[in-house]
C-alpha cells in the first residue's frame, strides 16, 4: 500500500435496489414455474423483512396468489399487526389470522417460565416453530409454497430458529443485509413507518433485535460485509475502525451457527450418498409437482 | 459487406433437452426471418447450466442428429449453440457447436472450467485442449468460438484473433452477482470491459450471447451484445429477459480498423513464444530453452 493512501474505511454494503427487485422477483416467479406451484404463503409479522417479502411475492405472482398469514401470540405487540394489515390493504392480497396462543400454552408450560436467557430463547423457539407449523399447514390448504423471510444478517449471525423461521421452500431476501433491505423496501413502496421502526422478533414484550444482539444493524452489517463479502481478516476490520470486541463476537457467531445454514451431515457408508456425491439441482425434469 | 448476426438470448430448461431443441429451432427460424446469417445461442443452451449429476443424462455426441437438426431447416445459416458433449471415449465436455446445413463445421470445448467460489464445473465436465478458429467462407472468413470463462483468459481470444478470426463468438451462462455499487452489478461491468477490450486489442468483432432465467438461487443476466472491431456496441439485448436481437457487422469496418490500428499484424508472436517457453521452463525449475537464453 502506498504511504499516501487514506486510511481504509469499512462501508455499509451498497445496493442497486431496482435491479435487485427485478432479480429477486424473477427468482420467485421462476421458482414457481419450476416447482409447478402458483401460490405463495408468507408469515407476515408487520416488520420490514416479512413486509418486503410480501411485496416481492405480490410483484412476482400477483396479489391473488399470495396468502399473508398473521400469527400473533398473546404477548405480541398489537401495533405489529396494525402494520401487517397496512401491507395487506396496500397490496390487496388474501390474509388470515391464526392466534398461536392456544397451541403455544401447553408447550410453554412444559418449557417453564423464567427470565433466564436460555428459557426465553427456548420459549421464543417454541413460538417460531409453531408459526412454521401453521405456515406449512396453510401452504397445503392454499396449495402454495412457504416463502421464507430471513435476511442475510440474521442468517449469518444464526439469529434464527432452526426448523422455525428458517424453514421455507425459497428464501428471496437471504442474500440481502438488513441495511440493504431497507433500500429494497423503499423501492417496493413498503410503508415508511414499517421501514423506520426498530426491528423485533417480538418473541417477548419489548424485545428489539438491536438490544438483544447488543449492536446496531448498521454496525453489524459493516462487519459482516467486511468479513464475509470482502474476506477481510479481523485485524483489517479493526484497522479500518471497526470495534474489536464486536468484530470478534460477530466472527464467532458466524462460525458458531454454521450448522443452521446446512443440512445435517449424513454418515457416508455407500458408494453414493445424498448430499455428498448424489448431486442434483432441486428443480429438474421429474421434480415438478405435476408432470 | 454486411453480415447480420442474431443473438438468441434464451432461458434454457434445466435438463430438458427436447424442449430446448424446440426453442432453438424456433429461434433459428425467427432469426432467419430477420435476415440473420449467424445465430448465436448461449452456453449449454440445450441442457441448462447447474447440471451436476445430470451431465451423463443430457450429453450427446457432437455428431448427434438432434444437434445437426437445429440448423437443417435454415439453409446456409450458421448456428453456434452450447451443449454437453460426450465423446466415444465417454469424456464429457461443455461444448459449443458451429453448425450449417445440418452439419457440424466447428467445435469448441470449454478450456477454462471455473471451479471456485460459486462455480463447480470442473467436478462434472473435463476441460477442452484446443483453441482454434473455423473457416466459414466469405465475407466473415474465420470465427473463433469460446465459452464464458474462456474469455476471462485473454490468451484465448487474442490467440483466436491471431489465428485469423474476424469475429469472436462467446457463448455464456453468466450469473448476476456482486452488487458492489449503487449502479449495477460488478459482474456485468467486468464483462463489458472485457468485450470492448478484446474488440479493441484484437481488432475483431465480438458476439457475446448470455443466457437468462433462473436455476436454484442463480439468476442469469443476459445483456447479450454485438460489438464492432474497435469496441463500439452495435446491438444489445435487455438484462434478465429473453430476447432475439439482430445487428449488422460491416466487414469494411474491420478492414479500415486494421489499417488504422495494425496492432494485430505488429504482434511479435515469435518473441511472445520465446518468453512463454522461458517462463514455462523456469516455473518447472528447468533450464530455459537455448533459443530464449540466447535472446536474453
Amino acid at each position: 500500500m502506498s504511504p499516501v493512501s487514506a486510511p481504509e474505511t469499512a462501508p455499509l454494503p451498497q445496493i442497486d435496489a431496482p435491479q435487485v427487485v427485478e432479480v429477486v422477483a424473477g427468482f420467485i416467479k421462476r421458482q414457481m414455474e419450476q416447482t409447478g406451484f402458483e401460490r405463495l404463503v408468507v408469515g407476515l409479522s408487520g416488520g420490514v423483512d416479512s413486509a418486503t417479502v410480501t411485496y416481492l411475492a405480490v410483484r412476482a405472482v400477483g396479489a391473488d396468489s399470495v396468502l399473508a398469514v398473521r400469527m400473533p401470540f398473546r404477548t405480541s405487540d398489537p401495533s405489529a399487526e396494525t402494520d401487517a394489515l397496512r401491507v395487506v390493504d396496500a397490496l390487496g392480497c388474501d390474509s388470515q389470522r391464526v392466534d398461536i396462543t392456544p397451541m403455544a400454552e401447553p408447550m410453554l408450560t412444559l418449557v417453564g417460565h423464567g427470565e433466564e436467557t436460555d428459557v426465553r430463547v427456548r420459549r421464543g423457539n417454541v413460538l417460531a416453530r409453531l408459526r412454521m407449523m401453521v405456515l406449512y399447514d396453510r401452504s397445503a390448504a392454499f396449495d402454495a409454497l412457504v416463502c421464507g423471510t430471513s435476511n442475510k444478517t440474521e442468517i449469518l449471525l444464526g439469529y434464527t430458529t432452526q426448523h422455525g423461521d428458517m424453514a421455507a421452500a425459497l428464501q428471496p431476501i437471504g442474500d440481502l443485509y438488513k441495511s440493504q433491505l431497507r433500500a429494497v423496501a423503499t423501492e417496493l413502496g413498503v410503508p415508511p413507518q414499517i421501514i423506520a421502526k426498530p426491528s423485533s422478533a417480538d418473541l417477548w414484550p419489548g424485545q428489539t433485535d438491536e438490544e438483544e444482539l447488543g449492536a446496531t444493524y448498521d454496525d453489524l452489517d459493516r462487519i459482516l460485509y467486511a468479513l464475509v463479502d470482502r474476506r477481510w481478516t479481523a485485524e483489517r476490520c479493526v484497522a479500518a475502525g471497526l470495534d474489536p470486541e464486536l468484530v470478534r463476537w460477530t466472527a464467532r457467531r458466524v462460525a458458531r451457527y454454521e450448522f443452521k445454514r446446512q443440512m445435517a451431515p449424513v454418515a457416508k457408508v455407500s458408494l453414493r450418498t445424498p448430499g455428498i456425491d448424489h448431486l442434483y439441482p432441486r428443480r429438474r425434469p421429474g421434480s415438478r409437482r405435476r408432470a | 459487406m454486411e453480415v447480420r448476426v442474431a443473438l438468441a438470448q434464451v432461458a434454457p430448461h434445466l435438463g430438458e433437452v427436447a424442449a430446448n431443441l424446440e426453442v432453438a429451432a424456433e429461434r433459428v427460424r425467427a432469426a432467419t426471418a430477420e435476415g440473420a446469417e449467424l445465430v448465436v445461442f448461449p452456453e449449454l443452451a440445450l441442457t441448462g447450466y447447474l447440471l451436476s449429476d445430470l451431465v451423463p443424462e443430457v450429453a450427446m455426441p457432437a455428431t448427434d442428429p438432434r444437434l445437426a437438426a437445429v440448423s437443417r431447416e435454415a439453409p446456409g445459416i450458421l448456428v453456434a449453440i452450447g451443449f454437453v458433449e460426450e465423446t466415444a471415449e465417454h469424456r464429457y465436455s461443455n461444448s459449443a457447436a458451429l453448425l450449417r446445413d445440418g452439419e457440424l463445421i466447428g467445435l469448441h470445448r470449454k478450456v477454462y472450467l471455473p471451479t471456485y467460489g460459486m462455480f463447480d464445473e470442473g467436478r462434472f465436465t473435463r476441460p477442452g485442449d484446443r483453441i482454434r478458429t473455423t473457416e466459414v467462407g466469405e465475407p466473415l472468413g474465420r470465427v473463433g468460438l469460446s465459452i464464458c470463462e474462456d474469455f476471462w483468459h485473454p490468451s484465448l481470444p487474442l490467440l483466436q484473433a491471431q489465428d485469423g478470426a474476424a469475429l469472436l463468438v462467446n457463448l455464456a451462462a453468466g450469473p448476476a452477482r456482486a452488487p458492489g455499487s449503487a449502479a449495477g452489478l460488478a459482474a456485468i461491468a467486468g464483462w463489458h470491459k472485457m468485450q470492448e477490450t478484446y474488440a479493441l486489442l484484437g481488432t475483431v468483432a465480438v458476439a457475446f450471447c448470455n443466457r437468462v432465467g433462473n436455476e436454484e438461487g442463480l439468476t442469469f443476466w443476459g445483456g447479450s451484445r454485438l460489438i464492432g472491431p474497435g469496441g463500439a456496441v452495435i446491438a444489445e439485448a435487455p438484462l434478465y429477459e429473453e430476447a432475439l436481437v439482430v445487428g449488422s457487422l460491416d466487414t469494411d469496418d474491420l478492414r479500415m480498423q486494421r489499417y488504422q490500428l495494425p496492432i494485430l499484424a505488429d504482434e511479435r508472436l515469435e518473441l511472445t513464444r520465446r518468453e512463454l517457453d522461458r517462463i514455462i521452463a523456469e516455473r518447472a525449475g528447468l533450464e530455459p530453452p537455448a533459443e530464449a537464453a540466447a535472446e536474453g
